[in-house]
């Protein structure tokens, strides 16, 4: 309770709990309001977010509540996945957020009470707030995987949240025989990061090649057609050739039930796969949190104003990133940045009495097919009444580029990762 | 250095994503901080025209207005 009570005490005294804490922040902002801004979630979103609001008003108390000490990026992942870089690589910890006045509390939401503006954390703290910032990421809809639970992904990973997953699956391709079956099984839209799986399905490939080159790819997708399909599947033909087969949806991609102690995937069209390993990618839903405290919409996203991205359900509660709906935006890390920036200005300008200048939002995502060869995708947003966010501009790589072009752009795909991590956790 | 809450400092911000924060890139795609406001807005509009050669930033610059360029350029050429 220790901050209600301070913010009590504080009340009582006549001081606000800014003068009391950090005072000497105050001389650097003229527009101080001293709010407590609560958000919770460290990732792309939240901690950027949470920079930046103190970037635009440095007397702002921020709080950020995440349970893990160090986050772990799925950007990158699929290279841990794959052996070639390590899982510290893609792995950020919160103390340049603390350094910068950032209160970190390492805890998961119980409960949030949007009419009182209080939320609870299991180390038994309730935190009041005057605005709230959720950016929960995902969680899976295990409903729709018939034959499967979250406690089976410990043997049929997702590796869809990096951290433990993440090695679960590299631990897998490690041990497999030469000569087996992979199969990666990508969700229907909407889900996290649209051209991830194909990356995934590419790295694998890379390293299949090196290390077990009689083993193959199957890909068996939800979907009929994907993000970046053409330059993915020109990538697989000239630098894995015959070796990653890809079934769409209607053509018997799609899996009606999950044989978890065999391996065996049976699909819609009858169908049946038994692998080595199985990458499965569950269907999708806003995280945790924003669900239970009732933010979500029968989908299971978060409908938000998409010019402030505050909830359409709670005033001054505010989500960001995969959790919400952003119009044109897909749910990326890169999109979560964005999202972060333009919460942060939407929430001082509402502290400030002000008006808000027109926002602009990116995304910008790279996928590799081998650690030399970059493909991309980007586009630059606005907001409308009408049509909430809409694409101004962009595409994705050419289909006629040369290698030079591809090993430019893997070159650019880590100064991304290097830019983007210090943008939200540096 | 504190962050403007305008209408260039909203349309810059998306480009610290890459470019770093204010501009200032940790790794390998180049800082734009401190550059002049000509050689921006000039770039951006040779990106934008298909003139000079670029991975992603002919399709960046497709998406601003040159209002929305001269902004840019003015953000960034003001951060140290």
């Amino acid at each position: 309770m220790k901050h209600f009570n301070r913010r009590k005490f504080c009340k009582l005294l006549g001081f606000s709990a800014v003068q009391l804490s950090v005072a000497g922040l105050l001389s650097s902002c003229s527009k101080g309001t001293s709010a407590r801004v609560v958000i919770v979630g460290g990732g792309f979103g939240g901690a950027t977010c949470a920079k930046y609001l103190l970037r635009f008003d440095s007397s702002l108390q921020i709080t950020l509540v995440e349970p893990s000490e160090k986050y772990m990026t799925c950007p990158f992942s699929n290279m841990v996945i794959t052996g070639v870089q390590a899982p510290d690589s893609i792995s950020h910890g919160y103390s340049a957020q603390q350094q910068r006045g950032v209160e970190v509390i390492h805890a998961k939401v119980q409960a949030v009470d949007a009419t009182v503006k209080m939320v609870a954390l299991d180390n038994g703290e309730v935190i009041h707030y005057d605005k709230l910032v959720l950016s929960p990421g995902i969680d899976f809809k295990w409903d729709a995987v018939e034959g499967m639970s979250a406690r089976d992904a410990e043997l049929i990973p997702h590796a869809w949240r990096a951290g433990r997953q993440t090695s679960i699956l590299r631990d897998q391709l490690k041990s497999m025989d030469d000569g087996g079956v992979v199969v990666v099984a990508p969700p229907e839209n909407p889900y996290r990061c649209p051209p991830g799986p194909y990356e995934r399905v590419s790295l694998i490939a890379h390293y299949l090649r090196q290390h077990k080159p009689k083993t193959k790819i199957l890909v068996l997708d939800a979907k009929d057609s994907f993000s970046k399909q053409a330059l993915f599947q020109q990538g697989w033909d000239e630098l894995y050739p015959g070796m990653v087969e890809w079934v769409s949806g209607s053509k018997g991609g799609r899996i009606d039930e999950v044989d978890v102690t065999t391996r065996t995937l049976h699909t819609e069209s009858g169908d049946k796969h038994k692998a080595d390993v199985i990458n499965l990618i569950p269907p999708q839903k806003a995280g945790e949190v924003a669900i239970t405290s009732g933010f979500s919409n029968e989908d299971g996203w978060c409908p938000v104003d998409q010019r402030t991205f505050e909830s359409e359900i709670h005033k001054d509660v505010y989500i960001i990133g995969d959790a919400c709906i952003a119009g044109k935006m897909p749910k990326s890390g890169f999109a979560a940045n964005s999202q972060g920036k333009v919460c942060a200005a939407a929430i001082v300008s509402s502290l400030w009495g002000e008006d808000m200048p027109e926002p602009s939002y990116v995304n910008t995502c790279y996928s590799l097919l081998s650690p030399e060869y970059g493909i991309s995708v980007a586009a630059v947003y606005r907001y409308d009444e009408n049509r909430g966010i809409y694409k101004t501009g962009g595409g994705v790589s050419p289909v006629d580029a040369d290698a030079s072009y591809r090993l430019q752009e893997a070159r650019y795909a880590r100064g991304w990762y290097d830019s983007i991590t210090m943008d939200a956790f540096g | 250095m504190a962050a403007e809450v305008t209408r260039g400092g909203m349309l810059s911000n998306s480009c610290a994503a890459c470019h770093g924060t204010d501009g200032k890139s940790p790794g390998a795609i180049p800082s734009i901080n401190g550059k002049s406001a000509e050689y921006i807005s000039q770039a951006m509009h040779d990106f934008r025209d298909g003139k000079r050669s670029a991975t992603v930033m002919g399709r960046h610059a497709s998406g601003y207005s040159d209002e929305d360029i001269e902004l840019i350029a003015d953000y960034f050429s003001s951060r140290p």
